[in-house]
């Protein structure tokens, strides 16, 4: 009799974490030195999602460990934008004075995420490199047309959050800033009462224009420009392992609208 | 760097220890300090069952390598007691049958004492919230939003 395979539970534990070597990055230059120089890196943010990974068979070369780098916990205003560092957690930014100022209806979204432990830890940086589409850090950035700064030996580099979902696009680089450019009437209204089979984030910048940003647990976000009450062409799903396409669209379209009613209302 | 010497205080007391990098802090409690009031529950930072404080804020033990607490304050649910006598949360939860097998219960305690520290009156519906962190399957969580309510208002009369 030949073994062919064998498989049971194994509770997770520092036993199945596999070694590492560990970089303890002070600076945003360290850890980008360290990232370049490791065969294959990954950077401990607020360290939320990283163990699940590690769960899941993750085995990185090299840890880069960013949490003590001051620099990226500020939230500022630059250039007719909110930057806002990869590790600023949820509890902090969520609840910022700038964002409060500037874009309140942002930050009552995003209290919306995670529980309120995970908040304290997680950071919005994390959320956007574990590039897991139930995390919805994506799903409202990217209806604000957010930005994402890339730090690498090559110099900086901007990427629409949007574009984000290829593992190649921070590849070798360390996000240090989330870039939420600032337009006149800009406001949001974000949907997650039926997560995870579908959340919908819409932005408006005025009674015109605006975008529909709609996702499920395993879809990708999907963006659409507002034009008016309606979104530009149709919602791009064609399948989802637990929901049809056309529940999904018809969802989408009901949340549209109460998500307008109460956007008007604001 | 696979093995690495940190500081820190562990329920008060101050710690030097050397660790491996890929060592969680759970296990770190569990096996080397013999504290098994953080339990292992999903192992990936949801269930709450591993939560203690870390500077005063929960955090969950099974998503928190060891090397993170250097420098920091560490506190698990067998620091609460003193010269005898349980916490007033602790009690709170006895007193209110909040518990049933057990295994949430020093994650719930320490949830609580974060919230109170932060909200000496929460109402209801924040008790739900910072509570729905933990998940409990056997006792229900009427006693133990109850017992969070006693708790707090035993510690504002303590207060007066």
């Amino acid at each position: 009799m030949k073994l062919v395979a064998a498989a049971g539970f194994v509770p997770t534990s520092f036993r199945t974490v596999p070694r590492f070597h560990l970089v303890r990055a002070r600076t945003i230059a360290e850890a980008v030195t360290a990232i370049g120089d490791a065969h294959e890196p990954a950077v401990l943010a607020g360290g939320t999602d990283l163990p699940a990974r590690f769960n899941e068979g993750f085995a990185p070369s090299d840890l880069i460990d960013i949490s003590q780098i001051g620099a990226l916990r500020e939230v500022k205003l630059a250039d007719g934008a909110i930057e806002i560092g990869a590790l600023v957690t949820h509890a902090a930014g969520s609840s910022h004075a700038l964002i409060a100022r500037h874009l309140p209806s942002f930050g009552a979204a995003w209290r919306r995420i995670a529980n309120v432990r995970i908040r304290f830890s997680a950071t919005l940086g994390g959320n956007l490199m574990a590039r897991r589409t139930r995390y919805e850090g994506a799903i409202l950035l990217s209806a604000l047309g957010a930005h994402l700064r890339f730090v690498s030996g090559a110099g900086v580099r901007e990427i629409a959050v949007e574009d984000n979902w290829s593992s190649e696009a921070g590849k070798g680089a360390l996000l240090t800033t989330i870039v939420v450019p600032l337009r006149k009437g800009l406001r949001m209204d974000y949907a997650r009462d039926l997560r995870p089979i579908m959340t919908q984030a819409v932005a408006v910048e005025d009674r015109a224009l605006g975008r529909v940003v709609t996702s499920t647990e395993f879809i990708v976000p999907r963006i659409r420009a507002l034009t008016g009450d309606r979104p530009e062409g149709a919602l791009d799903i064609t399948e989802d392992p637990v929901t049809s396409a056309a529940y999904i669209r018809k969802v989408s379209e009901t949340l549209l609208v109460r998500q307008l009613e109460r956007l008007r209302a604001a | 760097m696979s093995d690495i010497s940190i500081q820190f205080t562990l329920n008060g007391v101050g710690r030097q220890v050397v660790v491996p990098a890929n060592m969680l802090l759970v296990d770190f409690l569990r096996d080397n300090e013999q504290l098994k009031g953080a339990k292992i529950g999903c192992s990936r930072g949801v269930c709450g069952s591993c939560t203690v404080l870390i500077d005063g804020t929960p955090v969950a033990a099974c998503s928190t390598f060891a090397f993170q607490a250097d420098g920091r304050s560490v506190f698990t649910v067998e620091g609460l007691a003193r010269g005898g006598a349980l916490d007033p949360v602790q009690q709170a939860f006895i007193d209110n049958a909040a518990f049933q097998c057990g295994y949430c219960t020093s994650g719930m305690i320490l949830m609580t004492k974060a919230l109170l520290a932060e909200n000496k009156a929460p109402d209801r519906a924040t008790i739900v919230e910072w509570l729905s962190s933990n998940v409990c399957r056997c006792t229900g969580y009427a006693q133990i939003i109850a017992a969070v309510e006693d708790a707090a208002r035993r510690l504002r009369e303590a207060e007066r």
